[in-house]
């Protein structure tokens, strides 16, 4: 099978059997910063914004995914994004690093919702992403940082 | 111990943060390989089974099938995968494919084939005839005479140590000091526990891979999610018959290891595959098959005997250890010492002392190296009998260990008498925090407010404190070697070689500050490169706590060495005398002449001018000990008492580890350790089937914590200044782990007045073990 | 394996025409297909295009086409009732990403006994309309107990009740992002400290669902005190299957508890 896809912002043509999956067509397209850490739709390190929503890019077919719009951690507006990249750096968020490009979209996807979130907010929001480097303690600052430097910018 | 440093103690940005933030950064499976051959791996369904015939005909005939390696066709060479230096203390009793089968999850064949697709199917295709064994899943009974043996008589230890495979006894420990009956005689009481330990995965959230290709002179590189760059290319040379100058190992980004990256057994699969056809190479592990065929920790039987006089004192201690290794003996022996090496020094006026350990062979997924390695186990029984004893003999528990803990000027007979393979050796405390450790703790957890209240939160809940304490090392002593090499740039940068092993930890950055730190620049001018046999001098890797401490100290020499030349250049520059000179931030000042040259005009004139020199220098280190960090970790739960749901409310750690070179990081190491030992004592097990088939090898049933589960937690940063380390520094990658076990299990008895025996403490455990003391409400 | 097909139905007479063979799979977000695997599957019907994906919540009914994701219903509350009992059990089901991607339609479709979704239905005496081989409107529980009613057709729209009552959702698990072991579900009017309007739906034991209709009948018109006498066991004829969550024993322990803790917030008017 075919479809062109916007990849951030950029059209690109991909073929792809009936199963697979949408993880899968982006890394064999060069899309390596979309992790792959479960298959299993648990860990979150393959979410990427398909048509504006946060999804395990290993959960969606490929086929179902025909002429959509993707945007990985490299794809996100710079101005938005980049606040979020060094508050993780600042906050010491970021060991391994697998984790943290899926980290970045969720955190995004929050904040494009709730510029202000509770740490409860926080937590909710990043449910879907699994890290076992940091304990979480400074990836939940990081989105706070993230949050009131992008507020106060504003 | 409030030392002026320009560079280390402050949390400087991890330096491959950024590019691992924005995606740029490259793990193992981003490097694009042409035409890469994909591996797939056809594993026993019996635990114990004998390979009859193996059948691939129909396999080979897939189209894109290129290669299909099995017992047959693959030279068997003994070997540990433990990943260690050489010899190895762990058996060779592994062969990249065997014609028994040991346990489900052993290797059977491989598949190299053009798409992954192709090499599943042709997995799936390849017809095996197994004769089945008898099965052996008890730890208990393995060493009994009828037991199934598992290694035949060519498995053997490369060291000189106890190893049987005749009775699946894949390692022994004892040591004795003092008089253990007279001991136990002259106690007022004596208290006996047994306790159990479970299986747990180490859950990288990348899974294990590796990749190979030849380069363009026909040498082997191997790309691959590695602790241990130095020690794949010792054991692939020795298991493929390669010669060393012909394989080079890279080691990249790579996400987590906690000690499972230790295991080196994809390299050789690869490299196989890659030295046999000629073509890139390249496999990467379903998340099933992590669970159940890369590593795991080891469970761990801990019979503890503790006489007490009615003081307190405690006379005498016997620790008994029968730790599962599953099929094949990896970190056998290692685990099983350290379990009690890195735990008895900690209360070091027991005069009688015994520690007996045996490791055993089962038919179950195989234990190796795992964050806390060993010491996380027997701390489970160790604090919960000095719980009990400073309860039994009515003393606060915070006193009783700040009475009897190993101090600054002491030792412990265990240091020499115990080591990893052989003996261990003498040393004397030099760095002690560990009672600022307990007091700030018990501020930050309120424990005189809390302990012994019971509080009753809500209707049949009701909450409790609880304490752990433990001591780690810093590296193996006399064993591990790390060093580093540098040389400068005409813009007064630097680049650091270092053969250590980032796994994401940040000692890329740590290294970095060391150096930067004793050249007096910002650590932005140090350019590091790591872990590559090729480029980098020789380190043994990532483990046993050894990277700050042990490399660390090498980049310091090797620096120090850089410093000199510099100021040789200066001097020569200047007219002057080096210790004339005074440097700050990259500029060398001759105070008597008042002239001042920067690095980048001290580094041109090295190269260019006048006998002209690249300054660079290297350095090793080998460490004659390995100082202790120590952690006090404090548990507030609340347990259901009708349910017993344990719901840990907060949990503070006060960590003594030296002088933090970065404390972000060092935090950062102390809170993934503690989150990753929560779910280790509350949610995470193997749970296996009659059969020994793993049922749960997935994150949806092997259950670790998300960002909802977090209690409140506090860390706390003790600097005690070992002046034997980099900058005061020792160790603090490990030891965190070893206290949510203990500290929930002593903060339930105090909320409940129940022992807990055995992890993890899932809520029908508990709640069974609240009914048989009659402590369960309705 | 390459030999599926892939249809892509722009309107809901041709995607009941594909589907009534039975032979193919209906995919909405795709996380049961998954799940499930391919192996049985010869075409795969992708129902993303067709006009079901809107959501309605009135006062006195609630509308949600079969392709609106756990996300679209939690957001269709927000402004109206964000304490929804069916908001409660949702927020809390599988992961951020995934409730993104988990449909209404599939997830009853798939019915997995961890369901999240159908407790909170089934209490609402939903019903779903279906087209292929069975067209019309339908009760939700002959749905899921009528194995007939689910091959050859897909679930365009779940139609319930709506009422101002106040609802709770326990779910049993062991982490908190985890599929749970068992969900109670319960709504009740506020009324003064007496039960009234109260129902009560288990998922997840043995029979999979159950609608606790003698508990009901047995509080329903009395004050909050009768718990202080109720011997739950006379109401709870529920068992459960032995999960990885705990043994079935111990799970019946705890969803008694539960129950009654949920019971008496309702009783208090903490909910």
């Amino acid at each position: 099978m075919k479809t062109k896809l916007t990849v951030n912002n950029k059209p690109v043509s991909v073929q792809f059997s009936p199963t697979d999956r949408l993880l899968d067509v982006l890394r064999n397209n060069g899309f390596s910063e979309v992790k792959e850490g479960c298959r299993d739709g648990e860990c979150g390190a393959c979410v990427v914004l398909l048509n504006g929503k946060l999804v395990n890019s290993c959960q969606v077919l490929a086929a179902s995914a025909m002429d959509a719009t993707v945007t990985t951690v490299k794809g996100l507006e710079k101005d938005k994004a980049a606040p979020i990249q060094e508050a993780f750096v600042d906050a010491g968020a970021v060991q391994c690093g697998f984790c943290t490009p899926g980290m970045v979209l969720a955190t995004y996807a929050l904040l494009q919702e709730n510029p202000a979130p509770d740490t409860r907010q926080i937590q909710q929001a990043l449910d879907g992403n699994l890290c076992r480097c940091t304990g979480y303690v400074k990836i939940i600052e990081a989105v706070q940082l993230a949050a009131e430097r992008t507020n106060s910018h504003e | 111990m409030n030392k002026k440093f320009n560079t280390v103690g402050k949390s400087v940005r991890k330096i491959d943060s950024l590019s691992l933030a924005k995606g740029n950064a490259l793990f193992t499976d981003d490097f694009q390989l042409k035409d890469a051959l994909h591996i797939s791996i056809l594993y026993s369904p019996h635990a114990h089974a004998e390979i009859l015939s193996i059948d691939t005909t129909d396999a080979l005939a897939i189209p894109g099938v290129i290669r299909i390696f099995h017992h047959e066709n693959v030279p068997r060479v003994l070997h540990t995968t433990a990943g260690q230096g050489f010899p190895e203390p762990s058996a060779y009793d592994t062969a990249m494919f065997d014609k028994t089968m040991r346990f489900v999850g052993d290797r059977v064949a491989a598949v190299a084939a053009e798409t992954k697709e192709a090499a599943n199917a042709a997995v799936k295709a390849i017809k095996v005839e197994y004769r089945e064994l008898p099965p052996l899943f008890d730890p208990e009974t393995a060493m009994d005479k009828d037991a199934p043996q598992l290694h035949g008589e060519d498995a053997k230890m490369p060291i000189p140590v106890k190893y049987d495979a005749s009775r699946n006894l894949a390692a022994e420990v004892e040591i004795k000091f003092g008089d253990l009956d007279k001991g136990f005689q002259e106690a007022d009481f004596i208290l006996e526990d047994t306790f159990h330990t479970q299986y747990a995965a180490h859950c990288a959230i990348e899974p294990h891979t590796s990749a190979a290709y030849l380069d363009e002179r026909g040498r082997l590189v191997i790309i691959t999610a590695t602790q241990v760059p130095f020690h794949v290319r010792r054991i692939v040379s020795r298991v493929l018959d390669i010669p060393i100058r012909d394989i080079r190992v890279i080691k990249p980004r790579i996400g987590g290891g906690f000690g499972g990256k230790q295991e080196v057994f994809l390299e050789q699969l690869v490299g196989l595959s890659t030295w046999s056809t000629g073509r890139p190479s390249r496999i990467y592990l379903t998340r099933p098959e992590v669970f159940v065929s890369s590593r795991t920790r080891h469970p761990m039987r801990v019979t503890l005997k503790t006489g007490v006089k009615n003081d307190g004192e405690i006379t005498a201690l016997e620790m008994d250890a029968l730790m599962n290794n599953g099929a094949y003996g990896s970190h056998a022996l290692t685990v099983l010492s350290n379990g009690g090496s890195k735990v008895l020094p900690l209360f070091n006026k027991i005069k009688n002392i015994r520690f007996i350990g045996h490791t055993v062979y089962t038919n179950l997924p195989v234990g190796g190296a795992y964050r806390g390695y060993g010491a996380s186990q027997t701390y489970f029984a160790l604090n919960q009998h000095i719980d009990m004893v400073a309860r039994k003999t009515g003393q606060d528990l915070i006193s009783f260990v700040k009475k009897w803990h190993i101090k600054v000027g002491e030792t412990s007979p265990v240091f020499q008498a115990l080591g990893e393979g052989k003996e261990g050796v003498a040393q004397i405390i030099k760095s002690c925090g560990l009672d600022e450790c307990l007091d700030k703790g018990a501020a930050a957890i309120g424990w005189y407010e809390k302990r012994g209240k019971r509080i009753k939160s809500a209707p049949g809940k009701v909450r409790g404190v609880g304490l752990s304490v433990s001591m780690q090392g810093s590296g193996i002593p006399k064993i591990d070697m790390g060093s580093a090499s540098m040389k400068m740039n005409e813009d007064g940068s630097f680049n650091l070689y270092i053969g250590a092993t980032d796994l994401g930890t940040g000692s890329d950055t740590i290294l970095a500050q060391i150096a930067a730190e004793t050249l007096d620049i910002p650590v932005e001018n140090i350019i590091v490169l790591s872990s590559d046999t090729d480029l980098t001098p020789f380190d043994v890797g990532a483990y046993a706590s050894s990277t700050t401490y042990i490399s660390g100290a090498a980049v310091k020499k090797c620096a120090a060495k850089v410093r000199e030349q510099i100021l040789g250049v200066a001097a020569k520059m200047l007219n002057a005398k080096p210790d004339e000179l005074k440097v700050n931030e990259s500029v060398v000042t001759h105070a008597e002449s008042g002239k001042s040259l920067t690095y980048a005009d001290i580094c041109t004139y090295a190269m260019y001018s006048n006998d002209q020199f690249q300054i660079q220098a290297s350095a090793s280190n080998i460490a004659p000990e390995s100082p202790p960090p120590f952690i006090a970790q404090f548990a507030e739960v609340e347990v259901d008492l009708r349910t017993g749901k344990i719901r840990v409310l907060k949990f503070v750690s006060a960590v003594d580890c030296g002088q933090p070179i970065n404390p972000a990081l060092a935090e950062g190491q102390v809170e993934g350790a503690v989150v990753n030992g929560l779910s280790y004592a509350l949610t995470e097990d193997y749970l296996f089937d009659s059969k020994g088939r793993m049922t749960n090898p997935r994150f949806w049933d092997f259950k670790i914590f998300t960002t909802k589960d977090l209690p409140e937690m506090e860390t706390i940063l003790v600097n005690s200044y070992e002046e034997t380390g980099p900058y005061g520094a020792k160790s603090v990658g490990e030891i965190a782990i070893n206290g949510p076990i203990p500290a929930i299990a002593n903060a339930f008895f105090d909320a409940t007045g129940v022992r807990l025996y055995e992890t993890p403490y899932t809520p029908e455990r508990v709640w069974k073990r609240l009914k048989e003391e009659n402590r369960l409400e309705n | 394996m390459e030999q599926l097909n892939w249809y892509y139905p722009e309107d809901l007479n041709e995607a009941a025409r594909l589907v009534s063979d039975g032979d193919k799979a209906p995919h909405s977000g795709g996380t049961a297909l998954i799940r499930k695997g391919f192996r049985k599957i010869k075409s795969i019907v992708d129902l993303s295009r067709l006009p079901m994906h809107d959501i309605e919540v009135q006062r006195d009914r609630i509308e949600i086409g079969a392709m609106c994701s756990y996300d679209d219903i939690i957001r269709a509350f927000r402004s109206v009732d964000p304490g929804h009992v069916l908001v409660q059990s949702l927020k809390n089901s599988a992961s951020t990403p995934l409730r993104n991607r988990i449909t209404a339609g599939g997830s009853v479709a798939a019915f997995p006994a961890w369901s999240d979704f159908v407790g909170p239905l089934l209490l609402l005496d939903a019903k779903v309309d279906l087209i292929g081989r069975e067209t019309g409107t339908f009760p939700l529980s002959n749905y899921l107990n009528r194995r007939e009613l689910r091959a050859g057709s897909i679930i365009t729209r779940i139609l319930t009740e709506n009422f101002p009552h106040k609802g709770l959702h326990y779910r049993e698990t062991r982490t908190h992002v985890d599929y749970p072991a068992f969900t109670i579900t319960l709504t009740a009017a506020p009324a003064d400290g007496v039960f009234k309007g109260l129902r009560v739906v288990v998922v997840g034991n043995k029979e999979r669902f159950r609608r606790l209709t003698e508990l009901e009948a047995a509080l329903n018109g009395k004050t909050g005190s009768i718990l202080d006498s109720l011997n739950i066991d006379d109401f709870f004829p529920v068992d459960f299957p032995d999960r990885k969550h705990g043994s079935g024993e111990y799970l019946g322990h705890v969803a008694r508890i539960a129950l009654m803790d949920m019971l008496k917030m309702i009783a208090g008017g903490q909910a």
